[in-house]
């Protein structure tokens, strides 16, 4: 009997157990879903894509041979790599120009009044406009034929059509650069803005009590606290502008060879056979942003080891 | 400050580069010809417009399609998003940050080549239909948005009053209708805007995954874009802006609906 009472209790105490395990680990069921979908999509999908890219039976039946990696042997050639270089510099360069600007932009507009608040209004303004009407946008305005040469011409600045810059379809990407720092700048002002905002408001009548400038300030505490999130936000706009397709796509002469649109073109131009190839671009462009983000990881930690001083 | 009138030009023309392509955006969509170097056309015309909602000009069906999609995408942000930026704020656990950087990878890693597995998955099930599928994709590239935005909110928020309610007997489901909920509304409001807009303006993904068969508005665009009809396609951008401009006067208007509650409530 007494036994019998024994094992009940003994379920019992297990149950209550086992229940407040549940409950402190209940909390983290919430994220199970998205984590699953991410697992499932994200992380599944490109495992998927990879696998098409590698071992693509069309290919082995045309060839009569077992090539697993010709897609990837079939980019390694001058050409492409010269793709790679260029879509990494276009990448690197909008990241920081839009990043510098964008800091600059907003540590400004933190610093002004309510009476500057129309001018946040303009800023937000690009946030809603997807990149393929920026394109557009710009395009209209920057092409020789376009409004910015009319009113060059106007105030007599140039008397030829061909005198105004070659700015849109040139051979530099000067037309994606623009674009995308149209689009972007305004990106980085919405996310560091509120920090700044908060970080002057905290420091500002101390620094100035130590008799520091505003400019060092900004220097000795805004950046360095700021710092891994601005840079966060530079390596999301380079990792986008890496592989966003619509910008260069038309504003980018056909000379310049981006790797978004050359994949795009392979996939969707060229038939099942030559998917492979869009997929092994895509896996370039997304190995490189991994070892982008490793190395600015890596960067971080150094840098909090350092104590966190800025150069 | 030193430097105030270099610093003023500087944002001046950064001003301008932002504001002044709108203006020839709206005079071409009412103009056919318009020669360089005129600074404005001599004829005047809405034939685009006219075009544009004519059955080959395929406004509406893009305008359908695009919301079909994009809210879609916004339901399963909301399901899929809340309670996982809930967990990931108010719990510690191990290997946190690596989930959360799961959550976020599509942010930082270009996202097309899981895309194009996606759409491999999607033809092998099959049964899926095209909004949905499309959708799927769409959430894939909005959830960082949705998680990050309603995540910081939440660590803003804190977990005192969660303790207090569930002291006094309030039950999960409660506390977060009751009070998590109603002090989540401003970042809800953000974030469900920015899920819209990103969804809405996506090209690429949406062409991968229904295989260029699904016409959303960017679909629609894309091809008059690259024809340089600029009279069509200025008008189908200011279209295009429409919704937007919609969605951003909705979330003001819901969110001062809001705050005005608030202050109500708590006189």
């Amino acid at each position: 009997m007494s036994n019998g009472l024994n094992e009940d209790g003994l379920k019992m105490w297990e149950k209550n157990r086992l229940r407040v395990q549940l409950n402190s680990y209940k909390g983290l069921l919430g994220i199970l879903p998205a984590l699953l979908f991410m697992l499932f999509f994200f992380i599944g999908g490109s495992f998927h894509a990879l696998c098409l890219s590698i071992g693509s039976s069309h290919q082995i039946s045309l060839l009569g041979e077992e090539d697993l990696l010709w897609a990837y042997k079939e980019l390694m050639n001058p050409s492409f790599f010269q793709s790679v270089a260029v879509s990494v510099g276009i990448a690197a360069a909008v990241a920081v120009l839009s990043g510098i600007i964008g800091l600059l932009t907003a540590i400004f507009l933190a610093t002004k009044s309510a009476r500057w608040k129309w001018l946040h209004i303009i800023f937000q303004l690009p946030i809603g406009i997807p990149h393929l009407l920026a394109a557009y946008l710009l395009i209209q305005v920057f092409m020789q034929s376009g409004w910015y040469s009319r009113i060059a011409y106007y105030f007599g600045w140039i008397d030829k059509l061909e005198e105004f810059p070659v700015l849109v379809h040139d051979e530099w990407g000067i037309g994606v650069l623009l674009a995308y720092m149209w689009k972007e700048v305004p990106f980085i002002v919405l996310l560091i803005y509120p920090f700044i905002l908060k970080l002057i408001s905290d420091w500002r009548d101390q620094a100035r009590a130590l008799g520091s400038t505003f400019s060092q300030t900004v220097r000795w505490v805004i950046i360095p606290i700021l710092l891994p999130m601005w840079v966060g936000g530079m390596w999301v706009v380079f990792a986008f502008t890496l592989g966003a397709y619509e910008i260069p796509a038309l504003i980018a002469s056909t000379s310049f060879r981006s790797i978004p649109v050359e994949a795009f073109h392979e996939y969707s131009q060229f038939g099942l056979e030559r998917q492979p190839i869009a997929i092994a671009m895509n896996v370039v462009l997304a190995v490189i942003s991994l070892l982008v983000g490793s190395l600015l990881i890596y960067m971080q930690m150094d840098w909090y080891k350092r104590g966190r001083r800025v150069w | 400050m030193v430097k105030k009138p270099l610093e003023i030009t500087l944002i001046g023309i950064l001003t301008l580069f932002i504001l002044l392509p709108f203006i020839p955006l709206v005079i071409w969509s009412f103009t056919k010809h318009w020669p360089w170097p005129l600074l404005m056309p001599e004829n005047w015309t809405i034939e685009s417009w006219t075009y544009l909602f004519s059955i080959s000009g395929r406004a509406f069906e893009g305008i359908l399609n695009s919301f079909i999609v994009a809210a879609i995408a916004l339901l399963g942000n909301i399901v899929l998003g809340i309670p996982a930026a809930r967990a990931l704020a108010q719990n510690e656990f191990i290997g946190k940050n690596i989930v959360f950087s799961i959550l976020l990878a599509p942010l930082f890693i270009p996202y097309t080549i899981s895309i194009i597995g996606m759409h491999d998955f999607a033809l092998r099930l099959d049964f899926l239909n095209d909004y949905v599928s499309t959708a799927i994709a769409h959430i894939l590239v909005t959830l960082p948005y949705f998680v990050a935005t309603i995540w910081f909110q939440y660590r803003l928020m804190g977990k005192k009053l969660n303790e207090a309610a569930s002291i006094l007997g309030a039950n999960e489901w409660k506390i977060f209708l009751w009070i998590e909920f109603p002090l989540l509304v401003p970042s809800f409001l953000l974030g469900s805007f920015l899920v819209l807009v990103v969804s809405y303006s996506q090209y690429l993904p949406t062409w991968i995954m229904s295989g260029g068969t699904l016409l959303t508005l960017p679909l629609v665009i894309f091809p008059y874009a690259n024809s340089g009809n600029s009279s069509i396609v200025s008008a189908y951008s200011l279209l295009f802006f429409a919704p937007i401009l919609l969605l951003l006067i909705i979330y003001f208007l819901l969110l001062r609906i809001n705050n005005r509650k608030n202050t109500n409530e708590s006189r």
